[in-house]
């Protein structure tokens, strides 16, 4: 029978239960005390004299700090047909920030602050999983993944994992995003079954259904 | 008729030299490397030259020209000297005595040309402007580099030039003007005091204050015996250094101050005389060692007679020789090391490294990443410094606003509160209010031998004996010749003071037991004269000696509490509760910890004994002691204590941190049974180990009822020793709850951590040396 979902945040990952089970790890968006008030600060300096380079400034906070950590890989893409040219290549996450939002941001910088504030507790209610998976040790397994991210980070990506192994590829993600590990968090759930291949389906199942932003599939 | 002023030059001291430059800079990676322009000449006791007299004049060791006291620990740039082996060792060989037809070789003295703020005497950041410009010296064209107005110089280069080459030797000038600079020695600091020593006997010269404490260790070089050498020959040569880019024009985070202690890392990074705790109070490139600097500036702060508590810089051991981590001022409580280990211990830990009572995992100095191990979260440094910055920021690279940004968060979160634990903790305000006792006496005797030698500098006092095992040795091997009646009637002088300093570290002693013991009942703990019994003072000293300074003792209550604390306010998180108040858990806590120390009945000190010795008989007065099998030492740890094994001290205080009534009270309960299970469950291996061996016997031939037997007896001691600890029989767990723990664990066995060994930090190593 299923435990019940526990919560676990960066620092307590150790006491996630050391039983079969699945997991998935959130993200909560960042946007820091000092970059939102100097951003605020700055649109309000300038809005009235350079609307455009007010907007770029919002635009910039929102990218870099909200949207940028969220951005899609690019897909190999192949299109080809019996007897037609063939194209391939990499279709990259063509992605656009709301114009209206800008406008609105630039209108109302202290709005900057309720979405900060909402952001700061969006996960998971609000949230899409970064990665789900499942383990006959749950505990072991997120004590790898966080040991992975902790070595990737101070790697500064010089090192690459290798693509087969997907503990690591989730791992360096979170290191090349610079997503803080301060703000990952995970929800575990024993399934308890001695047989390993019900984490197996529940985990097919829920990737198949909530397409993990960092996900294996 | 128009009046013709012209402005007298400041510059007062005139060297003769040579040239050149080289860089200097806090990382390679960060570009800041600055230019070093340095002069190079000689030094020596050829005293027909000018020259020589007027630097020697001038040039003293950084204690002389900037008093520690008057010192921030940003702006330390030396180690202490040790006068006895300048005595024993560099003079001799300065003077030839025994190396007479050997090479003898120096490198250079290295000085630093410091300039000084207008009103005070404390190292100034940065130069007055520096200008260069082209003029004549004694009619020849020169290349002049100057700092200063005219007038108000601090420093002048003269470089001649011929056919538009600037000469880089022989009659290169360098002009200072020691109202405005001081020559601040950061490399070759002993040698230099060999000469000066040299120097001051022959004229005479120890008045100043700040010399005369270490007057006594030249004592044997008279100036009779001195001039019977070839003096004129004794030179070493010296080399200034300048930083002209450093100058009010310049805009990046670097001084004239950073820009010395650089040099002196540099210069000594492979000295092995250079102690640790010397290296992290000078290590700018280490977060961890800024933090301390700024926690030992808040005690330096109570130098001050309205000072709110006895705690002064006296009590924290500045220079630990050798490394060892075990304190060896008799004024110390605490030391840099302890302090080093405590902050690292406090900003680098993860949950996982602790658990219970078992030794902490993981390799601390290789720690650099400020986010993977929870140093940005808990200084709040994303919010402070921005997600850029914060992620550009480690522990070996951070920029000087990070640095004091983090280090203002962490006075706040947690310095406040170390510094705190060494006023209120009754063991420690016992001790360092003592102390300040003591100085009142010695300072109303206008003690000048003893004093310094227990408050000045650090180290001073082993120096001292140094100095006088040396002389002794000189004596009885007859290397003075004539001069010895004289040596020994300063070796008998010598003797004496060791004789009052030891008598004095007797009274700080029992003045310290009589406060620790202070509101305990007049009877039972005392003779008939009203004074302690000695063998009280003695336990009281033993504990201090071998629990209470020990860096593993001082981590469990620091690390400990904000441990809990962080595991506590975790939960809460989870829940969406608000964190707990730092300043209400910490007042519990420490109330807690002093209720079990703060003796008050003849019980309270039985129990106390019976914790770390032995049971004690009914006469306190005769101190007979026998063996128990509940002591710490039986119970919970049976190896020589290493820091590392903190959590085993943090288990003893888990005990008497009850926090009653308080939010953390069920979370300290669950860490407490938790190390309960895991010292019961190593108890009862040791007994049984210990059943095996005078048995002969194996493990799988015991019978149940030997298996019981064993167990009930490692219960009896272990439900004693909380006894001793204040819990009433109805409150200790009974042996079918400590059998049944949930999951069985060994003390002694760190948790399995995955490893940090991939960390790229490049601190030092921590010192983990034995303590008791």
């Amino acid at each position: 029978m299923a435990g019940e979902i526990q919560k676990h945040l960066w620092a307590d990952l150790a006491n996630a239960p050391a039983a079969p089970g699945i997991y998935a790890w959130y993200y909560s968006p960042q946007i820091t005390d000092f970059d939102l008030d100097r951003a605020i600060e700055n649109i309000e300096s300038i809005r009235g004299t350079d609307r455009g380079e007010a907007e770029r400034a919002a635009r910039t906070l929102l990218d870099d700090r909200i949207f940028r950590q969220f951005r899609e890989e690019p897909y190999q893409a192949v299109v080809e047909g019996p007897l037609k040219p063939a194209y391939r290549g990499a279709l990259d996450h063509a992605f656009e920030i709301s114009s209206g939002l800008v406008s609105r941001v630039v209108d109302h910088p202290e709005r900057l602050r309720s979405l900060r504030n909402i952001l700061n507790r969006s996960a998971p209610m609000f949230a899409s999983p970064l990665y789900i998976g499942m383990s006959v040790d749950l505990r072991s397994r997120l004590a790898t993944h966080k040991s992975l991210i902790e070595r990737y980070r101070v790697a500064r990506l010089k090192e690459r994992p290798s693509a087969r192994n997907s503990d690591a590829g989730f791992a360096w993600q979170i290191a090349k995003r610079q997503i803080s590990p301060d703000r990952l968090m995970v929800f575990t759930c024993v399934t308890g079954d001695d047989d390993e291949s019900t984490a197996v389906d529940i985990e097919n199942v829920l990737n198949r259904l909530y397409y993990p932003i960092l996900g294996r599939n | 008729m128009a009046l013709s002023l012209s402005v007298t030059s400041a510059l007062n001291l005139t060297l003769e030299g040579s040239t050149g430059s080289f860089s200097v800079g806090r990382e390679t990676a960060s570009q800041q490397t600055v230019e070093v322009k340095y002069f190079l000449t000689h030094v020596g006791l050829n005293l027909l030259s000018g020259a020589n007299e007027e630097l020697l004049r001038h040039l003293a060791p950084v204690r002389e020209v900037f008093p520690p006291r008057d010192l921030g620990f940003d702006e330390i740039m030396q180690r202490d000297i040790d006068d006895a082996r300048v005595s024993s060792e560099l003079v001799p060989y300065l003077l030839d005595r025994k190396s007479r037809d050997l090479v003898k070789l120096f490198p250079p003295i290295v000085v630093v040309v410091m300039p000084v703020e207008t009103d005070a005497n404390r190292p100034a950041n940065h130069y007055p402007a520096v200008t260069s410009e082209d003029g004549t010296e004694n009619g020849h064209p020169c290349k002049i580099v100057r700092s200063g107005e005219k007038g108000q110089e601090v420093f002048e280069f003269v470089q001649p030039f011929e056919g538009g080459k600037l000469y880089q030797h022989d009659l290169v000038r360098l002009k200072l003007n020691t109202n405005r600079c001081r020559l601040v020695i950061v490399d070759g600091q002993h040698r230099a005091m060999a000469l000066l020593a040299l120097y001051r006997n022959l004229k005479q010269d120890w008045e100043d204050k700040n010399k005369a404490p270490y007057k006594d260790y030249y004592e044997e070089w008279t100036p009779n015996y001195i001039k019977s050498f070839e003096l004129a020959n004794i030179s070493l040569p010296i080399m200034f250094c300048t930083f002209p880019a450093l100058d009010e024009n310049f805009s990046g985070e670097y001084n004239v101050k950073m820009a010395a202690r650089s040099i002196f890392l540099t210069l000594n990074k492979t000295a092995r005389q250079v102690s640790a705790s010397r290296n992290r109070l000078l290590d700018d490139n280490d977060i961890v060692a800024l933090l301390l600097r700024d926690t030992l500036s808040s005690i330096k702060a109570f130098d001050d007679i309205h000072a709110p508590s006895s705690l002064r810089i006296h009590n924290i051991e500045l220079d630990q020789a050798h490394d060892r981590v075990k304190i060896e001022s008799p004024i110390a409580i605490s030391g840099v090391n302890h302090f080093y280990y405590m902050i690292e211990h406090i900003l680098l830990n993860r949950l996982e490294d602790v658990s219970g009572a078992k030794p902490r995992a993981g390799n601390y100095y290789l720690r650099s990443d400020l986010t993977n191990f929870g140093a940005m979260r808990r200084l709040n440094g994303w919010n402070l410094l921005g997600e850029d910055l914060a992620n550009a920021t480690n522990r070996f690279f951070y920029t000087t606003g990070a640095g004091e940004t983090l280090g203002k968060e962490f006075r706040d979160r947690f310095g406040k509160f170390i510094v705190a634990t060494f006023e209120r903790f009754v063991p420690y305000e016992a001790h360092t209010s003592a102390v300040l006792w003591l100085d009142e006496q010695l300072r109303l005797q206008a003690n000048t031998k003893i004093r310094p030698i227990l408050f000045e500098g650090q180290g001073i006092g082993r120096t001292f004996e140094n100095h006088r095992k040396h002389l002794d040795e000189k004596i009885r091997e007859k290397e003075f010749g004539a001069e010895a009646p004289k040596l020994q009637e300063i070796l008998g002088r010598l003797d004496a003071t060791r004789k009052m300093v030891a008598d004095y570290e007797v009274k700080l002693k029992a003045e310290r037991a009589n406060r620790f013991l202070a509101k305990a009942d007049k009877k039972g703990l005392r003779g008939d004269d009203g004074q302690l019994y000695p063998k009280v003072v003695e336990f009281i000293t033993w504990l201090y000696d071998n629990v209470l300074t020990t860096v593993a003792f001082q981590t469990a209550i620091i690390g400990g509490f904000f441990g809990e604390l962080e595991r506590a306010n975790i939960a809460r998180e989870k829940l969406g509760q608000e964190p707990l108040e730092t300043q209400a858990s910490f007042d519990k806590f420490i109330d807690d910890l002093n209720e079990f120390f703060e003796v008050v009945r003849p019980n309270d000190f039985r129990r106390l004994v019976e914790v770390f010795q032995g049971t004690l008989g009914d006469e306190i007065g005769e101190w007979k002691i026998t063996p128990s099998a509940s002591t710490f030492k039986r119970v919970v740890y049976r190896g020589e204590m290493q820091p590392a094994q903190w959590p085993k001290y943090k288990y003893l205080l888990l005990e008497l941190w009850r926090a009653t009534g308080t939010d953390l009270e069920a979370s300290i309960a669950g860490e407490r049974d938790v190390a309960r299970f895991q010292i019961f469950n190593s108890l009862e291996k040791e007994y049984q180990k210990d059943f095996l061996e005078r048995n002969l016997r194996r493990e799988e031939s015991l019978t149940t009822a030997e298996r019981n037997a064993i167990r009930t007896e490692a219960y009896d001691a272990f439900c004693k020793f909380l006894r001793n600890l204040g819990w009433k029989a109805s409150d200790v767990p009974t042996k079918k709850s400590l059998v049944e723990a949930p999951q069985t664990e060994d003390a002694n066995a760190a948790p399995e951590v995955a490893t940090d060994d991939w960390d790229d930090g490049d601190a030092s190593s921590v010192v983990e040396e034995g303590e008791a």
